[in-house]
């Protein structure tokens, strides 16, 4: 059974303005009420970006991690991606060229990093390939 | 002897030549940003146009014909070159080949043997002396000059046994001459990154361009009526252009040049960009490998342009306005453009001492410079009242 909350994508419109944000502030209400929010928004729409989208990037970023969960941008487009930069708010984001890895990046501890089996994993292998008779037995001491 | 010379700007010298051959004798797509052509540009307090059109002056040239696109006839760089004594004519896209042949026409019947044309679409520092002999020894009607990357627009026309300034006629790669090849310093400006690189050449003296200003720090050129934040740091080598203004906090760093009528609020730092005349950067922000033209912006890496309508981010220092003010908005336009809390803060300190207040228990000391100044050991205590002085 997975422990956390499902990964929700939101999908932002062309112009995340003034006018947009009020709409799309509603629409996340009920994610920023669950229990450790995973939340992707996919950027690939976004062409127009001003400083309310700005701030209620921030607000939602703000919200989520108060709630111990995770936002993620995916699939910035160059304009956006221009606006994020000159107003240094990139960098509070985690940017993936794909939803799909953005969605992926939630099971991994570590962007980009790589699987590590778990310590049970690790002792039913170890278990396989050792008969118990030899362990119990017990083989010959081997010169260091 | 006498030659003259004769830019074109917008389209193609050559129209009725195929594509291909336009595009690798004259480049037939002008670079234009912002809807103007580059060299309308202003770089280091100058338009290029006017940059170009005075090393054609050093060289000793003279007359000067502009040819320009009926579109750009009411640009503020075309009704101000009149003062470079530039003839300026203007024609429509499809007639400028037929208007470039009727002022070397008018430049042969001033006395000139030979004439230069030029596409404006390229900074190019040419020998011009050197070309001419070039093209003399050739004995040829028409001499192009390229460089090392291919050609550059330019053309020297001028029969010496004929004696008629004509423009190249139909022909194919193939018929080319032998050209004259360019060794000096050139720029085509095709891209926004040609742009970004011709200010940082002339930033670092690379090239002929010299910055409009004073060099106030070695590399750091500043124009005299520039009004900057004791705060705010430029590093070398920058440009700063006549009546810019640069708030507390702003870092201007990385061969940036700010052309004149800029504001660069509160905190923004600014790193290899060209920030273009009357444009507005917003509090905090931080422009990096860009070219900014008020509410416009190119990112250089990228290759993109954005256009932020949040005139809190950038803008426009000089917004025009859509019809002349009314008589009772004329007195409070000044006010309501600034910030009303400065324009405040700034009317009260008027009355307001310009030394705190002062507390009865607080003591005031003050050294004699000429005795040496006491160690942490020897400082006066707050009762001590011979210690006081003044």
């Amino acid at each position: 059974m997975n422990p956390y909350s499902p990964v929700v994508v939101k999908t932002l419109t062309a112009r995340l303005d003034r006018n947009q944000v009020a709409a799309f502030r509603r629409g996340m209400q009920e994610v920023l009420r669950m229990d450790q929010p995973r939340v992707v928004f996919d950027f690939c729409s976004v062409t127009h970006l001003d400083s309310a989208g700005i701030d209620f990037l921030l607000n939602c970023l703000s919200a989520i991690v108060r709630r111990d969960g995770e936002l993620k941008l995916a699939a910035v487009s160059p304009q956006a991606a221009t606006v994020l930069e000159i107003t240094r708010v990139g960098r509070f984001f985690e940017i993936f060229p794909t939803v799909e890895d953005a969605v992926r990046s939630f099971d991994t501890f570590l962007p980009n990093a790589p699987s590590f089996p778990e310590p049970w994993d690790l002792f039913r292998a170890a278990s396989d390939n050792h008969s118990p008779s030899e362990d119990l037995t017990g083989s010959a001491p081997q010169q260091i | 002897m006498q030659v003259g010379a004769v830019l074109v700007l917008g389209g193609c010298i050559g129209n009725d030549i195929c594509e291909s051959s336009a595009r690798k004798y004259f480049p037939e797509a002008m670079a234009s940003f912002f809807g103007a052509p580059v060299a309308m540009l202003d770089l280091l307090g100058e338009p290029i146009l006017c940059r170009i059109i005075e090393n054609l002056r050093k060289s000793g040239i003279g007359p000067i014909f502009l040819i320009t696109d009926d579109a750009f006839a009411n640009h503020a760089v075309v009704r101000d070159i009149s003062r470079w004594h530039v003839h300026v004519r203007t024609a429509p896209g499809e007639a400028l080949r037929t208007t470039t042949q009727a002022a070397l026409k008018t430049c042969r019947e001033s006395g000139a043997r030979t004439a230069l044309v030029l596409q404006a679409a390229a900074y190019v520092e040419l020998e011009v002396a050197e070309m001419l002999w070039f093209h003399r020894a050739s004995g040829q009607a028409v001499t192009f000059a390229r460089d090392n990357s291919g050609p550059l627009g330019i053309a020297m026309v001028g029969n010496e046994s004929t004696g008629q300034l004509m423009l190249p006629e139909r022909r194919t790669p193939q018929s080319i001459p032998v050209e004259y090849v360019h060794r000096q310093y050139a720029n085509r400006l095709s891209t926004p990154g040609d742009l970004r690189r011709l200010a940082q050449d002339a930033l670092l003296q690379r090239c002929g361009i010299r910055p409009n200003g004073s060099e106030v720090r070695p590399g750091v050129w500043v124009a005299p009526s520039a009004r900057l934040h004791p705060r705010a740091r430029v590093v070398n080598p920058s440009y700063i252009g006549a009546h810019t203004r640069l708030r507390s906090g702003v870092v201007i760093t990385r061969g940036t040049n700010i052309e004149h009528h800029c504001e660069v609020d509160r905190g923004c730092v600014v790193e290899n960009a060209t920030i273009l005349p009357h444009t507005y950067l917003g509090s905090s922000l931080d422009i990096a490998h860009s070219i900014v033209n008020r509410n416009a912006m190119i990112d250089v890496r990228r290759a993109v342009q954005v256009e932020i309508s949040d005139r809190s981010l950038i803008g426009s220092t000089s917004p025009l306005p859509r019809c002349a003010p009314r008589p009772s908005e004329v007195r409070s336009l000044p006010f309501m453009s600034h910030s009303p809390r400065r324009t405040l803060r700034d009317a009260f300190s008027a009355f307001l001492p310009k030394t705190p207040f002062l507390s009865p228990a607080s003591v005031r000391f003050s050294y004699n410079t000429s005795e040496a100044k006491p160690g942490l050991g020897e400082l006066p205590r707050a009762g001590d009242s011979s210690a006081v002085r003044g």
